[in-house]
């Protein structure tokens, strides 16, 4: 019987670890005992900053572009119970500056606040006007996802989402204290925090968290190096790692974690041929469920790719019509789910939240089939398009797009090409060649997350009598 | 044809680039014709095959001033070096 973790316990199993924590190449490593040090110091200094324990919640806006040297504060943070809101300025230049409008007077705690050991720097963050935020009792995190009219949603996630989910992760992802996990997908997601570092840090595993400015190739390099065991990350990313890790026979994880973005039966051989002696799991979640909903540990046939196993403890699924009516067995519908992980809500978006949560019930706008207890994933309900394991809201895209003064309406849609990827399709009706747009996009710094793989220019947009969009004629 | 027309072909929209290629020129930063990490990784994959070379693993790092000239010269160092 696993017991069930918390900060505290975290904290104490943290001060109690020995061996390695962080796993830095070309420099000393850091090891459990220092990172403990350093959250400690960080604990101190949050006090210092009057971020008092207190259940008028605050907030502390963290850049997560200071890689590695962000979990020392995050722990620090949930310890105080302080709202963590990680934000990352390297790639969403823009979603980051969103984010810190709706938080007026609170400084984003970056590479000049933090040192080079992890530790706060009191004397360099300067707070005007500190806000309370009554409403978001409970609350860990705020991770913002990408929101309609260009603007991101923020996804309020409670101590108890975090650490229920946690726990039910560690029924399935015991990493070894001899495994080196990488941690290459940012700090700003759930994945990354609930399933990665946290489990990590509770089996007491070394981790090297990958900087974000470092080319995701050249972190499977390092998985040579410094001889990564455990990589999870999305199938997109796993397929480019498949051609490096045939010409470097010590690219060999034993353990490679896939979610983000539903497997496909090609992917998945390229990936099974490249990783022969690894594991390969497929897991499945998002943001919302903080992220974990459920693992596939076997995917020993190529046809039951799809297969994202069963709902972690604690998790109820059930698969629904468009009439909300249940459906039976082998038939598909949308995925919605209850537990101890589903969200709190959005953050300052009640509407929004009323369209997800209905009576306990997170809809997951997943279209899924359940098989003898198992759920297998086939795409979305909605027009959200994943591409490379990141949501994108066509309608931020097109608002991204419709900047442009000589851009009068703009589609976007994701369309799965012969190369096993995703790619992000957009129709304009504009008086301007599709590479004056993508020059557009890329000078006005546009999250690159948005940037179009195909512009194409078009005289009208498909329509129904009434006016509306007809999407699904184009997301073929 | 030339190995830096046939990278600036592969970096284009006729490659997994966005643009013409007229304007894939060596000045060029990686950055302003589109790359970001995933169109690099996959931009590393297509040179690999397209010239049976691994690519250099100190240029896997790409920065903010990777200009087109770097990846023409890498490529070109590395068909010598075989």
């Amino acid at each position: 019987m696993i017991s069930a973790w918390n900060i505290h316990s975290l904290l104490d199993q943290l001060s109690r670890h020995t061996g390695i924590c962080i796993l830095l190449p070309d420099e000393q490593p850091i090891s459990y005992q220092r990172l403990y040090q350093e959250v400690v110091e960080n604990r101190n200094a949050l006090d210092l900053l009057n971020y008092a324990e207190r259940a008028d919640k605050q907030v502390l806006i963290l850049d997560v572009s200071i890689g590695w040297r962000a979990i020392p504060v995050i722990l620090a943070a949930l310890e105080k119970r302080i709202i963590v809101i990680p934000v990352d300025s390297l790639h969403s230049p823009r979603q980051m500056a969103v984010i810190t409008d709706s938080f007026p007077g609170e400084p984003v705690i970056g590479d000049g606040q933090i040192d080079q050991q992890g530790r706060l720097r009191p004397d360099q963050i300067q707070r005007k006007d500190i806000k309370y935020f009554h409403d978001m009792i409970d609350v860990a995190f705020i991770l913002y996802t990408s929101g309609t009219t260009g603007r991101p949603k923020g996804v309020m996630l409670t101590h108890e989402n975090i650490w229920s989910n946690v726990n039910a992760i560690l029924h399935y992802f015991t990493p070894r204290q001899d495994d080196r996990v990488f941690v290459i997908r940012p700090l700003t997601t759930a994945s990354a925090i609930t399933g990665e570092v946290l489990p990590s840090l509770i089996q007491g595993a070394s981790m090297y968290v990958k900087p974000v400015d470092q080319q995701p190739l050249r972190t499977a390099s390092l998985m040579g190096e410094l001889r990564g065991t455990i990589l999870c990350t999305t199938p997109t990313v796993a397929l480019h790692l498949a051609s490096l890790a045939r010409r470097k026979s010590n690219v060999q994880p034993r353990l490679l974690i896939l979610s983000g973005e539903p497997l496909r039966q090609d992917v998945w051989k390229k990936i099974r041929e490249a990783f022969e002696d690894a594991e390969i799991w497929n897991v499945y979640g998002l943001t919302e469920a903080s992220p974990r909903i459920s693992c596939c540990k076997q995917i020993d046939q190529a046809a039951d790719v799809n297969c994202v196993g069963r709902p972690l403890v604690g998790v109820n699924v059930k698969v629904i019509d468009e009439s909300g009516e249940t459906v039976t067995d082998g038939h598909s519908g949308e995925l919605v789910m209850a537990g101890p992980n589903v969200m709190k809500g959005y953050f300052n978006e009640p509407e929004w939240t009323a369209l997800k949560l209905k009576d306990g019930w997170l809809h997951t706008g997943d279209r899924v089939t359940m098989r003898d207890g198992q759920i297998y994933v086939h795409g979305r309900m909605d027009h959200m398009i994943i591409r490379s394991g990141v949501n994108i809201d066509p309608y931020e895209v097109e608002a991204s797009i419709l900047q442009h003064p000589q851009v009068t309406e703009a589609m976007a849609f994701g369309v799965s090409d012969s190369d096993m990827r995703v790619r992000l399709h957009v129709w304009v009706v504009a008086d301007v060649e599709p590479s004056d747009l993508h020059r557009f996009l890329i000078e006005q710094r546009i999250d690159s997350r948005l940037w179009p793989d195909v512009i194409e220019r078009k005289e009208r947009l498909p329509k129904t009598s009434s006016g509306k969009l007809v999407r699904n004629a184009s997301n073929t | 044809m030339s190995i830096a027309k046939r990278i600036r072909e592969l970096m284009s929209v006729e490659g997994c680039g966005v643009f013409p290629v007229e304007e894939v020129r060596s000045d060029k930063l990686l950055f302003e014709l589109g790359f970001d990490s995933l169109r690099f990784m996959e931009l590393v994959v297509l040179i690999e095959e397209t010239f049976a070379i691994a690519f250099p693993d100190q240029l896997l790092e790409v920065g903010a001033t990777t200009k087109v000239s770097d990846i023409v010269s890498a490529v070109e160092g590395c068909l010598k070096g075989c």
